[in-house]
């Protein structure tokens, strides 16, 4: 497998330094943090990857992470790239994963593995095979996906770009034309 | 006979006006006599003519709980002025979680036209003993006197955090400061600590599954019970047991779960009963946010954690009381049993319990 490491700017996000605590519970408390977070996000740039870091955050329930987590990459997405980093403990990522679920929504994973985890709503098989697509190749355009239709191919890769699971980048195709390359967020 | 009955349909009817009461053998709760203290003085108190309801003398069940609800017509009563007198006889035994609605349910009617309330206890220790020790004598209605008259300073406070897995009743009061209000779930959580030590997995993950299902209940009561009254959270830890558990409580006095869900106009909610919102709320989860909001998914949450822990999951709304109980994978809940004739009772009131010897089933499994 090839994975092209891109260069990103980050802004990283602590969720213990946000909740000044290392638990947190609530729809009331998830939409103040919510708010800070907002705040933060709002003046950075397009593509910027937003790691929401767990490191030291040792509990929370669905309701917190569905106002604090879920709703601030809802609002950000695609504009921003998220992926959640140290989310280790097991209940903390069922609570993360099913308030996706619910809100029919995904968000990456970073784990040791090479390629991260998709928490949520599960894929379905032409999503995950783009995905893998993309993955394997690095980068890919609509073009790349030779098994389909050029507007089926890029309909798809569009989708994973909204769900924030792809990276997209506007650039020029051989005749001079726009084309979008796509690439995993890592 | 253990502290909590999965058996709604038979509970032992033994509360009755003046009835004998069962003097069948039970266990002590893990309760602490009550303290020498100086007492709070009960107005004279004429019971003549009262009302009396004898509570069983062996561990309540939610089934005699509601026998005992639906059984009097204490509204009538208390309105005409009338006084009731709520009777534990020497082996009478509660629950730390059912507890929670028994408070409620006396704060309540303390609350109803000018009639009064009174709490007699046949002994000072065992039973009156453990309220006083959990704070659940302290947080009764100031309306409300007990023989022996509640203690000028409770149990609770001279005691607090000093007894192994019991945990005070935390009140839950609208208006509190939110970061108040976030420390409570951690603080009942975290005095488990000492009982149940952090390093191990499956004691870390259970303290983590703890947290989820009282964080997930208690935003329940701040967010929907609309409501000047107070909730209540409880936590206890039955260790002696032949299976070790912990029993979680939670209650409020509101306008209860359906009411709130009938506020959204979700088409899921139409043309279905209270019991059945109920059941829908727990299984799939319901809001009055409604359907695209993405909340309501906290109550299916607790109530597959109950059922990985194998704990049955009693939930009572002012129109049904329900029992969830697990399938015997453990992984879910397995079915419902409803009780839609209840007596009149504000609120939601849920009680559960973990089995702490039942590893819960891994996290879910990575796509």
């Amino acid at each position: 497998m090839q994975t092209v490491k891109r260069n990103r700017r980050e802004h990283a996000i602590v969720l213990r330094d946000e909740v000044a605590g290392n638990q947190a519970w609530g729809t009331e408390f998830g939409a103040a943090i919510f708010g800070r977070m907002n705040s933060q996000l709002m003046s950075l740039s397009e593509g910027i990857l937003v790691p929401i870091d767990y490191r030291q955050l040792e509990r929370s329930d669905v309701s917190f992470q569905r106002e604090a987590v879920v709703e601030t990459l809802r609002k950000h997405r695609p504009r921003l790239l998220f992926v959640a980093v140290n989310l280790t403990d097991p209940d903390m990522r069922e609570n993360l994963s099913l308030a996706l679920e619910r809100r029919g929504d995904w968000l990456l994973v970073r784990d040791d593995q090479v390629r991260p985890t998709v928490l949520g709503k599960r894929l379905t098989t032409e999503q995950q095979a783009t995905m893998e697509r993309v993955w394997a190749a690095g980068e890919l355009m609509s073009s790349g996906l030779a098994d389909v239709n050029l507007s089926t191919a890029s309909s798809r890769l569009s989708w994973l770009w909204k769900a924030g699971l792809v990276e997209r980048v506007e650039g020029t195709s051989p005749s001079g034309g726009r084309e979008h390359r796509y690439y995993p967020i890592v | 006979m253990p502290p909590f009955s999965n058996n709604m349909q038979t509970g032992d009817p033994s509360v009755s006006e003046g009835g004998p009461a069962d003097e069948s053998r039970s266990r002590l709760p893990r309760g602490e006599a009550a303290h020498e203290t100086k007492s709070q003085a009960n107005p004279t108190f004429d019971s003549s003519n009262a009302l009396r309801v004898e509570l069983p003398a062996r561990w309540l069940t939610p089934a005699q709980f509601e026998d005992m609800v639906r059984g009097y017509r204490f509204h009538d009563h208390l309105l005409n002025a009338g006084a009731v007198v709520f009777s534990f006889p020497e082996r009478s035994r509660v629950p730390a979680g059912l507890g929670l609605w028994l408070l409620s349910f006396f704060n309540q009617l303390a609350e109803i036209g000018h009639g009064h309330i009174h709490l007699e206890f046949e002994t000072p220790d065992g039973l009156f003993g453990y309220l006083d020790r959990n704070r659940f004598l302290q947080l009764l209605s100031g309306r409300i006197t007990t023989a022996p008259a509640r203690p000028a300073i409770s149990g609770a406070d001279v005691f607090e955090g000093r007894t192994k897995g019991l945990v005070e009743i935390a009140p839950l009061r609208a208006g509190v400061a939110r970061d108040d209000k976030q420390s409570i779930v951690g603080r009942v959580v975290d005095s488990l600590i000492n009982f149940y030590p952090s390093g191990e997995e499956q004691t870390r993950r259970l303290r983590n599954n703890v947290f989820t299902v009282l964080g997930e209940l208690v935003d329940n009561v701040f967010s929907h019970s609309q409501t000047h009254l107070p909730g209540y959270v409880s936590l206890q830890a039955y260790e002696k047991l032949r299976s070790p558990r912990i029993q979680i409580g939670v209650s409020d006095s509101g306008i209860g779960i359906p009411a709130s869900i009938r506020e959204t106009l979700d088409v899921r909610v139409v043309g279905k009963s209270d019991a059945q919102l109920i059941i829908e709320a727990f299984n799939v989860g319901l809001s009055r946010h409604g359907s695209n909001t993405g909340r309501g998914c906290g109550l299916p949450q607790c109530a597959a954690l109950a059922a990985r822990y194998g704990s049955t999951l009693f939930v009572r709304t002012p129109s049904a009381q329900i029992a969830f109980f697990p399938a015997t994978d453990g992984r879910r809940v397995h079915n419902a049993q409803v009780h839609e004739s209840v007596g009149r009772m504000l609120g939601t009131h849920i009680y559960l319990e973990f089995r702490v010897n039942q590893l819960p089933a891994a996290g879910i499994a990575p796509f």
